[in-house]
């Protein structure tokens, strides 16, 4: 009987000690790289990055929105138009749920291989300065190691996203599962879809996506009206981003690291204040708004950098959702942008520098 | 809060590490009471309430009917209990199937009736513990048992959070006496429960969630799928109904068991029955002996004549087929198991049917005739039902499974078939101390390891929680 209950115990122990050494070793192991398979976005866009023939001259980073409003292919025609043979060659590095702290990761990357860019053009927005913010947890699962840690617990704490960071610390093979299988075996597996809310705080439906892009700009009144309500409906979820909004923590750390590299190597750095909706614009508060702006203004007095603010400039029916541009949204915020800001950004930074050199 | 979680194992842990450590068993039982609260609350708060009464009021009902002394009164009292137990079933579970019902029936007289459904939020386990309540009231009027006098102790046998949400139904008889009796931490059960539970989630996770991918376009869309994909859909369900119910029970029994109780078996290799009649003495074993003590045998069961035999055994499949939901796809699926147990009791079966040679015959029949009940189970409407049957038996084209999804499939039934084999012909609780310990050990962490990578993105709810 007593023998039973000592190789019982034993076994119970043993298992016990099993289980936590092949969590720790697995999360040990996707520590050592996490772009290889925590990270697979941002693994791609450097792979494509180093398979180029030549290295880029501006760099978009952004997450799904620039993703959706930056069309890359008319802005680079655009420009070979007006500048010809010193027209910049521009990639768009947006990737889902990008805030200042998973850009900088990007960033580093990208220059850990040796390409620098003369220009980089980021997406800003309240939501992507406040401590916290909605895509934080998402950098939990993509990019926080252990030695990252001692910077970014006591912020993500903070912010309550202790599960989050327990879950990818204490059972990183149930936490990565599907990074995992879709490194292991090519694909997610179907059982697997992305949780919501976690890598994109509103799943971009992509259905309505589709409708959006067949949808000319004099879409019907029913389809205006659906729209419209989709959009609406989101207010809850953007009020909930900003509640007790507060510009601090890992986002502006990471924010002004990349800002002050920027300017120690003359690399022209343009903040883009990303298109939203009305609804969403009308949730940045009166106290909101004039927090965020005056940081933008304190960025571009500190780091030299320039802020353009792009946030309610274009009207709700160019957007499928309430914060992402329509294909035809698309290439109006485009068109606007390279008259506006880029292509004299580019003739008085970069391109008149390269000719003096 | 779901058994497969990572907020359960937290849970469950912090509960059972305090609990061994507690000297007092009154305060081991307080500290039970108070983590299925927490257990429960994760879920709904407010609807702790609803439980909290249920318990107090058959609690104080129950020590009433001891203590009556004329025959009246004991039987108002337990009119009383049953009036509101049910009630409170009924309100919660059936308003909405009953306005939709009335509805109906006034269209037919040519009146319409305005007004649109409740917004009823249906206590998690309702149906579970109602029974349990009931069968307890019951008791201490039949006087097969005692009144508790012990507040805590009563609520525990309701509240008690491995069973609570879904059962095994237990009976006070069983488990009363376990919350009294002394307990010591005994490893070796704590062992057995750990791989119990750990049985009970591969089932869950690997088998009937993989399989719910599998089975839910074909549900969803029964018009659009040929013959054989239908077919394989309505065997897969029957593989996730039993793999997603018997896992629940599985781990709900290993949990209790690492807390010193024990709950009775619920399933018993139910797709290796030789009739219908076996079947429902292997399924859901809870659930059927509850319905028989309490209902068939309570109308008169076998005792008053073959018309009312048969009559008794459809007014007791019909409520166990409401029972599992407000439906009439769930009624019609208790009038089919009626209909079937009363021809297996009405024909006279040739002997030569119990050879041994026939005997895989008589599984796959069974089989058969039990997967044709779940397509009523599993289907949206009757429509969707009728639709899947016609696929099923008239040869039809549609669109088929993808090679991967097959492979899928026949994997996972192939497991469950040679578990079922494997099952009938040893017992494998009994088979661990002969396997070497680093087998076993290797084993259960082969076993924890895959649940883990293969848990879906959703959690996947258990089936029988609707119910």
């Amino acid at each position: 009987m007593h023998q039973r209950q000592r190789r019982s115990k034993r076994l119970l122990l043993t298992v016990l000690i099993l289980i936590a050494a092949a969590q720790l070793g697995v999360g040990l192991l996707l520590d050592l790289d996490p772009l290889k398979v925590r990270f697979r976005p941002a693994e791609s866009i450097i792979a494509n990055l180093c398979e180029a023939s030549r290295h880029p001259d501006i760099l978009f980073l952004g997450s799904s929105r620039f993703g959706d409003g930056i069309k890359i292919g008319e802005l680079q025609k655009a420009m070979n138009e007006t500048f010809g043979k010193e027209a910049p060659l521009m990639v768009n590095c947006a990737f889902p749920a990008a805030d200042p702290y998973s850009m900088d990761f990007l960033l580093r990357h990208i220059l850990r291989r040796g390409i620098t860019p003369a220009m980089v053009v980021m997406e800003i927005s309240p939501e992507t300065v406040m401590l916290g913010g909605p895509y934080q947890g998402g950098q939990v699962t993509r990019i926080l190691t252990l030695k990252d840690m001692p910077e970014a617990a006591a912020d993500l704490i903070a912010f309550g996203k202790l599960t989050e960071l327990m879950d990818s610390r204490l059972i990183p093979i149930y936490t990565f599962r599907m990074e995992l299988l879709t490194y292991l075996f090519g694909d997610s597996p179907p059982y697997l879809a992305p949780p919501a809310g976690i890598l994109s705080p509103v799943p971009a439906p992509t259905a309505a996506k589709a409708q959006a892009a067949a949808l000319p700009r004099n879409v019907s009144r029913v389809e205006k009206e659906n729209r419209l309500r989709l959009i609406q409906s989101a207010r809850p979820n953007v009020q909930s981003w900003l509640r007790g909004f507060r510009i601090k923590g890992l986002n502006v750390r990471h924010l002004e690291s990349m800002l002050a590299y920027f300017q120690t190597h003359g690399i022209a750095a343009i903040l883009v204040g990303v298109p939203v909706t009305k609804m969403h614009f009308e949730c940045y508060s009166q106290e909101i708004n004039l927090k965020f702006l005056d940081y933008m203004n304190t960025l571009a007095r500190t780091y030299g950098c320039r802020f353009v603010d792009y946030r309610d400039r274009f009207a709700d029916d160019l957007f499928y959702d309430h914060h992402h541009l329509t294909p035809e949204g698309g290439s109006e915020f485009c068109q606007v942008f390279q008259e506006e800001v880029l292509c004299q950004a580019w003739r008085k930074g970069p391109m008149t520098s390269r000719r003096t050199e | 809060m779901l058994f497969h979680t990572f907020p359960f194992f937290l849970l469950y842990t912090i509960t059972a590490v305090a609990y061994w450590s507690m000297k007092d068993e009154p305060k081991r039982v307080w500290w039970l009471v108070l983590a299925s609260i927490v257990f429960y609350a994760k879920w709904n708060p407010w609807l702790v309430s609803v439980v909290l009464f249920t318990a107090a009021f058959d609690f104080y009902i129950a020590q009433r009917i001891e203590a009556a002394t004329s025959v009246r009164r004991r039987k108002f009292l337990l009119v009383t209990s049953l009036l509101v137990s049910l009630s409170l079933l009924a309100f919660f579970k059936y308003t909405n199937f009953l306005i939709d019902n009335g509805r109906l029936m006034l269209n037919l007289f040519g009146l319409e009736l305005s007004g649109t459904t409740l917004k009823v939020v249906i206590p998690l386990g309702i149906s579970f513990y109602t029974f349990e309540t009931i069968s307890y009231v019951v008791d201490v009027y039949l006087g097969r048992i005692k009144a508790e006098r012990n507040g805590s102790n009563y609520a525990l046998f309701l509240l008690f959070f491995p069973h609570l949400i879904a059962g095994p139904i237990v009976r006070a008889g069983h488990f009363l006496p376990q919350v009294r009796r002394r307990k010591f931490l005994n490893w070796e059960r704590v062992q057995v429960g750990a791989r119990l539970f750990l049985l009970g989630l591969f089932k869950k996770v690997v088998i009937a969630d993989q399989l719910a991918t599998l089975i839910d376009p074909v549900f969803a869309n029964p018009g659009s799928w040929s013959s054989a994909t239908t077919w394989v859909a309505v065997i897969c369900y029957a593989v996730q109904i039993y793999c997603d119910f018997s896992g629940y029970s599985d781990m709900a029994i290993g949990a209790a068991h690492g807390l010193g109780y024990h709950l009775p078996e619920n399933f018993n290799m139910p797709y290796f029955s030789l009739n219908i009649a076996q079947f429902w003495q292997r399924w859901h074993i809870s659930l059927s002996t509850w319905v028989r003590d309490y209902l068939y045998i309570p109308l008169g069961g076998n005792r008053y004549g073959t018309f009312k035999t048969y009559r008794n055994l459809m007014i007791t499949m019909l409520l166990c087929g409401l029972w599992h939901g407000a439906g009439w796809t769930f009624v019609f699926w208790g009038f089919y198991h009626g209909f079937l147990l009363a021809v297996h009791r009405a024909v006279p079966w040739p002997s030569w049917l119990g050879k041994k040679i026939l005997i895989p015959f008589r599984w796959a029949t069974t089989f058969l005739l039990v997967c044709i009940g779940w397509v009523f189970f599993r289907a949206q409407n009757f429509s969707n039902a009728l639709m899947m049957l016609r696929r099923m038996f008239i040869p039809t084209e549609g669109l088929v499974l993808t090679t991967h999804v097959a492979m899928l499939a026949t994997g996972v039934l192939a497991l469950v078939f040679l578990a079922h084999v494997l099952g009938a012909m040893v017992d494998w609780r009994k088979l661990e101390w002969p396997i070497a310990f680093p087998l076993v050990a290797a084993g259960m962490v082969a076993g924890f390891l895959l649940v883990q990578i293969l848990m879906p993105a959703n959690g996947g709810a258990f089936i029988y929680f609707q119910f």
